[in-house]
């Protein structure tokens, strides 16, 4: 089997509406995968910065995977959320986005969207927040269905990301 | 470490995991005789370097080394002689004479637990009439000190002020234990704000600085008085004290020894500063006891079976099992997201795209070849007006398996990956944006590509004018047209692709990352060819051997083979009996 690591960080979103945000991260990945040591999943706090355009989260990652085979690589779900001045948590966008696989130092910019709804929604969400949400986001990043979802793009999630891969070109794999 | 013949203060660091209750240091101090006249530390030194190379004591007037009969010498005469060595334990307190007497005068109710400490000390050995020495130890309770200027006070300013942060790190380390930060279990989980701070608080979080105790060896240069006398004169001297030693030993193993040990190098001088210009020398010697030889062995089975155990542990839980192609096969795995598309004419885009395998290339039944990205709008802020953001990810698995004929022959035509944009407005409008292209690129590796597009545009206004209002424009019947068209590769006597007349608009581009990877049973064993033999080693005797291994491997490989045949057949004949 071979072994990948991934260590780096969630720098921060930058190009949303508004700036108090936090991420949810999770990693998913194919059958053959398996996480040997670190968190899968996680949550970011909140940053609410006061005149910087971005959010800086400094979200370390730290993953140890086993695999069997290529398929399946593991990408990263990200659901960034906003946290108004009065406590509430809404959902702003998903986002997904492959590890990169080639071994070495990585800054990626994973670009977010949130479904779109009709006008009167629309509407709604600019006066009291809150957009309509996936039932289903594991499905969303790998399924062929995503023809019937109409979105809106939101902002980017900075990612920097170290890989590192072990025994690989044993069983011949060049990246 | 410094030259041999460098004087100079030094200091040395050293890591043990041992207990620091075991280090023991000896320190051997003497009187450098004849200074009548002041001795120039330079042909002091020369005599030094000179007695040492030429390795023979008996030129000399002094004996910077003793041996063992002039330490028994010594140490019978010690009171008289200007000889001194003391082997000393961490925290091991010796008393100065003027501590002997300011501890030795009982305090009474007054007096604080150390001084307690120390008269009951004092009291023992007046009653085993010993005499204090001329080597003594500031150890971490001290209150005299006063070489602890240096914790506060780096210049010769009079009017230096210590800084709040030199102030907090300094009472950092009067404490003995505080717990290091490092320790993930202390982090409370939950309530990761604290309201109230204690100072405990401030000192754990706010600095820094490892716990660390401080020991000093000192000696005391005033000329020895006769004690009978000193019973009856008590006038106060100013103490001639010089550092000799100081240790200092951090939480994370860390000893710091300022000089270092020098008992293979020069003397260390300290110079009086009195009218009679003495000059002392001295040595520091480290005199733990080591680990004996069994139990070191002992340790270092025990480590290296700790670590054999958490290595099997891990290699249990990765396995072994790795999908490899079948031998003669190339596997070609792309694995990437269609990022964002930008500056097309008309919002709600959504993308198609389909990758198209050339000739000789595989794929598993069940795969999806193409797909349909969401439809997506651009960003409602107002930097990027024209961007619409997908991160919609892919992967495919592709299999190379040429002919026989055409695997020596001819190079690999790679596939190609097409796209169409189009977009589907609220009043039903339907329209294509653009189309594009990538070509896999036959090296490995990770792609950020920007693709532009172009649109059919006809040949009269009326296409553009219906495609504004009711939306329907020219589309492309075989989408493979955008790179090199079916047909024209199915007919081997077209030479030239000619799209002469073929009208088109730019539009946007869209922005796709991915990577590609390839894997073969050949790659594995190249691999594994070149990392027995280093790449200097490829000519000559070693070449030579290795191929010789190389053919001796295969011949073995066959060898099993033909016994598994063997067997196989064996069975066989007798499952059909």
């Amino acid at each position: 089997m071979a072994e990948v690591h991934v260590i780096g960080q969630i720098v921060g979103g930058s190009g949303f509406p508004e700036s108090s945000l936090f991420c949810k991260w999770k990693v998913q990945m194919g059958s053959a995968w398996r996480v040997l040591q670190g968190d899968q999943e996680g949550q970011t706090q909140v940053d609410d910065p006061s005149d910087e355009p971005m959010a800086n989260w400094c979200h370390p990652i730290d993953l140890h995977f086993a695999t069997k085979g290529l398929q399946g690589w593991p990408k990263f779900h990200l659901q960034v959320w906003h946290q108004d001045a009065y406590g509430r948590n809404e959902l702003y966008s998903y986002g997904f986005c492959h590890i990169p696989v080639s071994p070495g130092y990585h800054e990626l910019d994973c670009v977010t969207w949130r479904p779109k709804g009709t006008l009167i929604e629309e509407l709604k969400t600019q006066f009291i927040g809150g957009s309509s949400q996936l039932k289903n986001p594991d499905l969303v990043s790998s399924s062929a269905e995503l023809y019937k979802l109409r979105t809106v793009s939101m902002g980017k999630v900075h990612l920097r990301l170290h890989i590192i891969v072990r025994d690989f070109e044993k069983y011949g794999v060049e990246f | 470490m410094s030259s041999l013949d460098d004087n100079d203060v030094n200091y040395a660091v050293y890591r043990s995991k041992d207990q620091i209750q075991n280090f023991k240091i000896r320190v051997k101090l003497e009187r450098l005789t004849s200074n009548a006249l002041i001795p120039s530390l330079a042909r002091l030194k020369i005599q030094e370097d000179l007695s040492r190379l030429l390795d023979s004591d008996g030129q000399k007037a002094k004996q910077p080394k003793a041996t063992t009969t002039d330490v028994l010498q010594a140490l019978n005469a010690q009171n008289t002689t200007d000889y001194e060595e003391v082997v000393i334990s961490w925290q091991q307190k010796l008393f100065s004479r003027f501590e002997f007497e300011a501890y030795g005068r009982d305090m009474g109710s007054s007096s604080t637990p150390l001084e307690k400490i120390y008269f009951d000390q004092i009291q023992k050995m007046k009653a085993k009439r010993q005499q204090p020495g001329r080597i003594f130890t500031y150890i971490e309770d001290d209150p005299y000190c006063m070489e602890r200027d240096l914790d506060y006070f780096m210049t010769d300013s009079p009017n230096e002020q210590p800084s709040n942060l030199a102030l907090g790190l300094n009472s950092i380390r009067k404490r003995r234990t505080i717990p290091s930060r490092s320790n993930n279990q202390n982090l409370p989980k939950a309530d990761l704000i604290k309201e109230n701070l204690t100072t405990d608080d401030l000192l754990i979080n706010h600095y820094g600085s490892l716990p660390h105790q401080t020991m000093y060896i000192m000696v005391d240069l005033n000329d020895p008085v006769n004690t009978s006398a000193a019973q009856l004169v008590t006038f106060a001297r100013p103490p001639n004290e010089h550092v000799l030693c100081r240790i200092h030993v951090y939480s994370n193993e860390i000893i710091i020894i300022t000089p270092d040990f020098n008992s293979d190098k020069v003397a260390y001088m300290i110079e009086t500063g009195h009218l009679s210009n003495e000059v002392y020398q001295y040595y520091l010697e480290h005199a733990s006891t080591s680990i004996s030889k069994t139990d070191l062995v002992k340790e270092r089975k025990l480590f290296n079976e700790i670590c054999l155990r958490q290595h099997e542990h891990l290699a249990q839980l990765i396995g072994s099992k790795f999908d490899v192609p079948p031998p003669t096969v190339l596997k070609l795995n792309i694995i990437g997201e269609i990022v964002s598309a930008r500056n097309f004419e008309y919002d709600h885009i959504y993308i198609y795209y389909v990758l198209d395998l050339a000739e000789d290339w595989y794929v598993e039944p069940s795969t999806l070849l193409s797909g349909y990205t969401h439809t997506g709008s651009t960003t409602m802020s107002s930097k990027h007006d024209d961007v619409v953001y997908y991160s919609h990810p892919f992967e495919f698995e592709l299999w190379y398996k040429p002919s026989t004929y055409e695997a020596d022959r001819s190079f690999p035509r790679m596939p190609k990956i097409y796209f169409q944009v189009a977009s589907l407005d609220s009043w039903g409008r339907h329209r294509t944006e653009g189309y594009t292209y990538i070509d896999i690129p036959n090296i490995p590796g990770f792609y950020d590509e920007h693709l532009s597009c172009w649109r059919p545009r006809g040949d009269s206004i009326f296409n553009e004018v219906r495609r504004f209002f009711i939306g329907g424009s020219l589309e492309l019947e075989d989408i493979s047209y955008i790179a090199i068209p079916t047909l024209f590769r199915s007919e081997p006597s077209n030479s030239l692709l000619s799209r002469f007349g073929f009208r088109t608009i730019s539009t946007g581009s869209l922005n796709i990352r991915f990577n590609v990877v390839f894997q073969s049973q050949s790659f594995a064993m190249e691999h594994k060819k070149t990392r027995r033999v280093h790449a200097a080693n490829r000519y000559g005797f070693d070449a030579f051997m290795s191929n010789v291994h190389s053919v001796l491997e295969e011949f073995e490989r066959a060898k099993r083979r033909a016994i598994e045949v063997r067997q196989n057949v064996t069975q066989t004949i007798k499952s059909s009996f």
